[in-house]
């Protein structure tokens, strides 16, 4: 029996976590309402992998190892019960609609993924192929083993400039580089029309901004990567650094000050916050008209991650002749499709379903097309739809835009 | 009635030892942490209109309004019913009574009828809930406890009254380590009992959540800054 129990007894549960995070766990009045929320259980219905179970199983473990009687009598961690709780707190897409729910506040997009580290530390997690990517990440700087070299060359539009030395900096990600062609092809046409002079990395420079392994747990390389990054953008002279990925800007605003060791020498913006203010300053007109019903869904790491609801919205109530449709969630409360939190490379039934309740959703408003502003959506939405009832066509928003700007060479 | 009382003041004394022996082991817990996860702080700054946020997400749990209205009423009356009557149940516990308890005394009472309403309409609302329903047991016992304890309070005042003298010489004896007799009146007991095996399952988000709540406004009033500084 000895051996179903873990060998990890002499490591506490509380090593990863911030004092915050410990009052968090503490705090949780397991009302549920979280539940309401949740996409993953929107589409599994399983309760057990629900934000007050997970709490519930972390409690337990930290009274295993911290509580009084551990202390007094000594006490072994349940390994069935860890091994639950891994499972649980990988499935999940670490959208943060928990967060964005729960009565008393706790910060579950940035606890989940610290709970993920834990795991991974004690050699249960991560799930799957993202075992795979701290190894694959150091030998080709991405996450799907592409070769680096061909990192733009598929989809960079021809006779778009490039400076050696700029201001502003396009950091195009590895999902929208490999996985998302349109997406990153629209960003650069845009960026181009408007005109500012920009720098990119080299295709073999341009690494993983991290966000894959910290959202697995796997934090050993995160600090190498990050300070390579910032290195080669603070030498081309980058005061501002344009990404559309909103993982991507997550990792780069919330957690590369954390990896660089200080303050970064330059800002990040989100791409729709440069387009925005390009078109209200008229450094950037669209030309065409687009009578069409548009419905826009916000990425989880987008609106609840950083922020980002009125830009994108601004950008499209700009073209002409367009109507916006919402969903019924939308802003801070939109609804996964089920791409985030690296949980659709092991848990594929989930983030169909999700990305499927999605398009239903923009079909019943009858929308002609579903606008996304993340690679990660675009790949699992445009999945989603393979075999699928309801169709719908799926464009990225500098996509969209790059089609109605005159002199956009598509 | 001797032992009865014997083993009955043990009983409180290694309940209230517990209790604040959880409330250190906790507290240890937290001083343990390690902070190995490391959070680059983003602002400091802590305006008015965040003070008034942070009042209203403690006291008026805003968070809860926002996500769910009907969940909303009868939570916030919950928790407002039950401070109102352990504030009403201070005059007990305190000698001289200080006369803010006197004057609270009728709205104590009206609390003491909403407080079993409020739970059976947390339950019921609970138990409508279609899909994604979740109790968590905990919370049952929690709640049927203090549905017992209510219950049983309400009887004390229109059933069968006992010596409220004698209740409150037991109540101020516990409170000074000089136990007195214990109340001859079993419906008493019954309540007195059902708060000794409340106190151990009360649950400690009744301290912590405040802290939490707190970081979650700041969180908040970040998110509008995040990208924009
Ligand atoms: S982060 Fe999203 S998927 Fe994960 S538990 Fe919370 S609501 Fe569910
Ligand atoms: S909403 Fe918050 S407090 Fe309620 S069960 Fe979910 S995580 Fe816990």
């Amino acid at each position: 029996m000895s051996k179903d129990r873990t060998t990890h007894k002499k490591r506490s549960f509380i090593e990863e976590l911030t004092k915050q995070q410990v009052l968090e766990i503490d705090a949780c009045t397991q009302c549920g309402e979280c539940l309401r929320h949740c996409p993953v259980q929107e589409v599994s219905g399983n309760l057990s992998i629900s934000p007050p179970e997970k709490i519930r199983m972390f409690r337990e473990f930290i009274r295993a190892t911290e509580g009084l009687k551990n202390w007094l009598f000594g006490r072994d961690v349940d390994q069935k019960l860890l091994e639950d709780f891994t499972r649980a707190v990988f499935e999940c897409t670490t959208c943060g609609s928990c967060s964005q729910n729960c009565p008393v506040g706790i910060y579950t997009q940035r606890l989940w993924p610290v709970l993920r580290k834990e795991m991974v530390k004690r050699g249960l997690g991560p799930l799957g192929q993202q075992a795979e990517m701290p190894a694959v990440i150091e030998k080709t700087g991405n996450p799907y083993n592409k070769p680096p070299d061909q990192r733009f060359s598929p989809w960079f539009p021809e006779g778009v400039a490039i400076s050696e030395q700029a201001d502003i900096a396009y950091y195009a990600g590895c999902t929208g580089s490999y996985e998302a062609y349109p997406m990153v092809r629209g960003d650069v046409l845009v960026l181009s029309s408007i005109g500012s002079p920009f720098t990119t990395l080299p295709p073999e420079e341009e690494v993983c901004c991290g966000f894959p392994l910290f959202i697995t747990g796997q934090h050993d390389l995160l600090e190498k990567l990050v300070k390579r990054l910032v290195n080669a953008y603070q030498e081309r002279g980058v005061k501002t650094l344009l990404c559309s990925c909103p993982c991507c800007v997550n990792i780069m605003v919330r957690d590369w000050p954390v990896f660089y060791g200080k303050k970064l020498p330059f800002s990040i913006r989100h791409i729709t916050q440069f387009v925005s203010d390009a078109l209200k300053k008229g450094a950037l007109v669209i030309t065409s008209e687009l009578n069409q019903r548009v419905i826009y869904h916000d990425p989880c790491y987008l609106s609840r991650g950083v922020g980002i609801m009125e830009e994108p919205r601004t950008i499209l109530n700009s073209i002409p002749g367009i109507t916006l449709l919402e969903f019924d969630r939308h802003g801070l409360d939109s609804r996964c499709c089920g791409a985030g939190g690296a949980a659709r490379k092991v848990f594929q039934e989930n983030a169909m379903a999700m990305g499927r309740l999605t398009i239903d959703e923009a079909v019943s408003k009858k929308a002609d097309k579903l606008i996304l502003s993340c690679p990660a959506c675009y790949e699992k939405v445009n999945d989603a739809m393979k075999g699928h009832d309801n169709q719908i066509q799926i464009v990225d928003i500098m996509e969209l835009l790059a089609d109605l700007i005159e002199g956009c060479n598509q | 009635m001797r032992t009865t009382g014997i083993i009955l003041i043990a009983a409180t004394y290694s309940v209230y030892l517990a209790f604040w022996i959880r409330i250190i082991w906790h507290f240890i817990i937290w001083y343990r942490a390690a902070n190995a996860f490391k959070v680059y702080p983003l602002s400091s700054k802590t305006s008015l209109d965040m003070l008034a946020l942070i009042a209203a997400d403690l006291f008026l749990f805003r968070r809860l309004f926002i996500s769910n209205k009907l969940l909303w009423i009868g939570s916030w009356t919950f928790h407002l019913a039950f401070v109102l009557v352990l504030f009403q149940h201070l005059r007990f516990f305190m000698d001289p009574v200080p006369s803010i308890i006197f004057v609270m005394q009728p709205i104590g009472r009206a609390a003491g009828y909403v407080l079993p309403v409020s739970l059976v309409y947390i339950f019921g609302l609970k138990m409508i809930r279609e899909r994604q329903r979740y109790v968590s047991r905990l919370n049952i016992l929690v709640m049927s406890l203090i549905f017992l304890i209510s219950a049983s309070g309400f009887a004390l005042k229109f059933v069968a009254r006992p010596d409220l003298v004698q209740v409150k010489a037991f109540m101020i004896g516990i409170l000074r380590f000089s136990p007195e007799v214990v109340p001859e009146s079993s419906l008493f007991l019954f309540h007195f009992l059902m708060v000794l095996f409340l106190l151990p399952y009360l649950p400690s988000h009744v301290f912590t959540a405040p802290f939490v709540t707190i970081e979650a406004t700041k969180r908040d009033e970040e998110l509008n800054i995040l990208l924009r500084d």
